[in-house]
């Protein structure tokens, strides 16, 4: 009996094994050994080609003076805070709107403020081009006719970041739209009609009852978007090539141009980690932050 | 009952991996001159569909020995790109993957031929290397040996919109100088009240491609590495003449500042604010396509020279080159391919007339033989009867020697068009731009 149940037992574990052997197996070659992979090539100096040469920390020691990458870390850092700020704030805002009983014709609301996400980045980056061009973009346009002078929106080095920003934001709220919505569709009704007989006004229902009961859900939104932010590639490649300069670069779109415009894999691993090393700090940060304010 | 049900699915999985990965059947032996049936494979960027139709045109011919054999041109966004795929199926062992031959620009050749991926065609183009103008061979010639077969070389010229310079009674010949060109844009300003500019400004990395890689820089005599490899950029004559001309004009305010390729370009010079490009021959195609309501307008001629240096712009390479892999069946054919669209002078005139109807490239011959072709000086309806055709072979008589390539040149075209666009954007003057380059590239590629 007992030798019986063990082999039960065995063979059960085997099944287990055998159903999620095929992700794990996956993800070892297409996920796990890239990482580390590139991780060892942050260590060698290679074109792609032939030989590659090891240079120790080398690639490491070359990123602490390389002007253009902090550059890029910086503009990323700005397009991260941007995002996070306004996609969170304009989702909550829409989100809240989809689940108003007094909204009008939701469906169509609801498909017009999706619109933007499952538009292809590169035609929507196209368009942005031809809308914030500095003489006939529609944008100067509308400007011109309030008094206000044509700003060379993708041509100056001061300008060049809002169009991207504008871009990102436009794309990916309607995401974070649909996720906040429907945690706001998970909260229990009956809490709001407690507290609108204790004479809670909106503001203080919203303060006390919807925030609190969204928390967790925000907080995944916000790891996101910052993950994806920092991520962030499309828009400027598109809108402006990461210049006038390197005014409007992303550290992605550095990597990029290290790897496949300059062939320097060995260097564009480094970037890699390193911009993983500072995304893994601002995780944690974020998760102490919560366990803080959760009080464990 | 149900592990047998799974061990067999498992076994049947794998069974079906086992087929895929089978070999195939053995080739057929093949006569001399014969191809086995199958695709041609050429990797390239720009619009290859032209050339795929003369490819497939000899192809299709009665009088060659070729059967059966398909022309697949793969077109990607650029010669970066191209390399990229080449590398990733080298690192991956796909050789079988690798196409028949490649588009790219010497920096890449250069790098390819040391990993040894490129046919070393030296002594298959031999007999026929004195047909071809001089310097045809340069760009595809390294450490001695020639990788690069050149289809076509796209000399600097001036397109310029001869009704506003009948419109400001200016004459067009005052272009042939660099000194003339700069006098002709600030008249232009002047008679059309600030609304018409010299040229554009790409704010982007065009502007270091287009204005002085290929042009200024080579006209000027300019250097950006000495023979030892070490930076000069910051200390020869040479960038300064170039840097200063530039200069003027951007002070003058002469260069309407435009993305390349872009629709607020076109849109310029149908409004009459651009009068003249100063760029490669390949322009043609795109005025022709872009600008086809302007028919009659425009006019080319040689890029303007310095006074102080004489000669008209580099030459750009076209070329092809072929992968060295164990099977490559077609090799000799798309060598054979190219010989005949270089030498072969009715079908090649053929097919520019295609190219022509269709509003696509006809890229000019490179061939004394061809040149010298009554068709190669025909007029065209679009120059207002004018023969662009014979502006390029004119444009072939006095070319600058090309910018010295090597494989720093990559990242070092990034530092400079960087340093360049805060220029352009007004960031910065251009002392202190020439300077940066300078230091910018000593560090980041720690030369001296």
């Amino acid at each position: 009996m007992k030798i019986k149940s063990y082999s039960n037992k065995v063979n059960e574990i085997s099944y287990a094994y055998l159903f999620i052997s095929p992700f794990f197996i996956l993800f070892s070659i297409f996920q796990l050994y890239p990482l580390v992979w590139s991780f060892v090539l942050s260590f060698y100096s290679w074109n792609g080609l032939g030989e590659k040469t090891f240079i120790g920390i080398g690639n490491y020691i070359q990123i602490l003076n390389d002007e253009m990458f902090w550059k890029s870390m910086s503009n990323t850092a700005l397009y991260t805070i941007v995002n996070v700020v306004v996609v969170i704030a304009l989702a909550f805002i829409q989100g809240q709107l989809l689940c108003s009983d007094n909204l009008y014709f939701r469906k169509t609301t609801k498909t017009l403020l999706v619109l933007p996400y499952v538009t292809a980045t590169v035609a929507a980056g196209i368009i942005f081009t031809m809308l914030f061009d500095m003489r006939i973009g529609v944008v100067n346009d509308l400007l011109v006719k309030l008094g206000v002078q044509r700003i060379p929106w993708l041509i100056s080095m001061e300008w060049s970041k809002i169009p991207v920003m504008i871009l990102s934001i436009w794309r990916n709220t309607p995401w974070y739209m649909l996720i906040m919505m429907s945690a706001f569709l998970s909260i229990d009704i009956h809490l709001y009609e407690a507290a609108r007989i204790d004479g809670a006004n909106t503001w203080q229902r919203a303060i006390s009852i919807t925030l609190p009961m969204v928390a967790p859900v925000l907080f995944f939104c916000l790891i996101n978007i910052t993950i994806d932010s920092a991520r962030l590639f499309t828009e400027p490649f598109i809108l402006t090539n990461g210049g006038p300069g390197s005014s409007s670069l992303s550290v992605v779109q550095y990597l990029y141009l290290n790897a496949f415009t300059m062939f320097k894999l060995g260097y564009a691993s480094t970037i890699g980690y390193v911009l993983t090393f500072f995304l893994v700090i601002v995780s944690l940060a974020y998760f102490r932050n919560l366990k803080k304010q959760s009080g464990i | 009952m149900k592990r047998r049900v799974v061990i067999t699915t498992i076994l049947l999985i794998l069974l079906g991996f086992s087929f895929v990965f089978a070999g195939g059947a053995t080739e057929a032996k093949l006569k001399k001159g014969e191809y086995p049936p199958g695709k041609l494979t050429v990797w390239t960027y720009g619009m290859p569909e032209y050339m795929r139709i003369y490819f497939q045109n000899y192809i299709d011919r009665e009088e060659t020995p070729v059967k059966d054999v398909t022309v697949e041109m793969v077109n990607y966004k650029g010669e970066g790109d191209v390399r990229q795929q080449v590398q990733m199926d080298l690192t991956a062992g796909t050789l079988d993957g690798l196409p028949t031959a490649i588009s790219t620009f010497p920096v890449s050749m250069q790098v390819l031929a040391d990993a040894g991926v490129l046919k070393d065609l030296t002594d298959k183009l031999a007999p026929y290397k004195d047909l071809f103008v001089d310097g045809a061979f340069e760009q595809g010639t390294y450490n001695g040996k020639i990788y690069g077969l050149p289809y076509t070389l796209q000399p600097k010229m001036m397109f310029y919109n001869n009704d506003l310079f009948e419109k400001y009674d200016i004459d067009p010949e005052r272009m042939k100088t660099m000194s003339g060109y700069l006098e002709v844009g600030k008249e232009l300003k002047e008679k059309s009240n600030g609304k018409t500019y010299l040229s554009y400004v790409d704010p982007g990395s065009y502007t270091w491609r287009y204005w002085f890689r290929r042009g200024l820089m080579p006209q000027a005599n300019a250097k950006i590495w000495d023979e030892e490899g070490n930076v000069v950029f910051d200390k020869d004559p040479g960038t300064r003449l170039a840097m200063d001309t530039f200069k003027e004009m951007m002070d003058a305010d002469l260069l309407l500042n435009v993305g390349m390729f872009s629709p607020p370009l076109y849109e310029a010079a149908r409004r009459e604010e651009l009068a003249t490009f100063y760029i490669e021959s390949f322009w043609d195609s795109f005025l022709r396509s872009n600008l086809g309501d302007m028919a009659g307008s425009w006019r080319c001629m040689p890029a303007p020279v310095f006074d102080e240096v004489g000669t008209a712009g580099a030459q750009v390479i076209a070329m092809y080159c072929v992968i060295d892999k164990p099977n490559n069946p077609y090799a000799d054919l798309f060598v054979d391919i190219l010989l005949d669209f270089n030498t072969n002078i009715a079908e090649r005139n053929k097919w520019s007339d295609q190219m022509l109807a269709m509003a696509l490239p006809t890229e000019h011959p490179i061939v004394r033989e061809m040149l010298a072709d009554p068709y190669w000086s025909t007029s065209s309806d679009f120059y207002g009867g004018q023969s662009y055709k014979q502006m390029v072979t004119k444009s072939f008589e006095n070319p600058s020697s090309n910018l010295a390539v090597t494989q720093n040149d990559a990242e070092a075209d990034v530092v400079i068009s960087a340093e360049l666009e805060k220029y352009v954007a007004g960031a910065q003057s251009m002392d202190f731009t020439i300077k940066e380059i300078g230091s910018k590239l000593r560090s980041r590629l720690n030369l001296k």
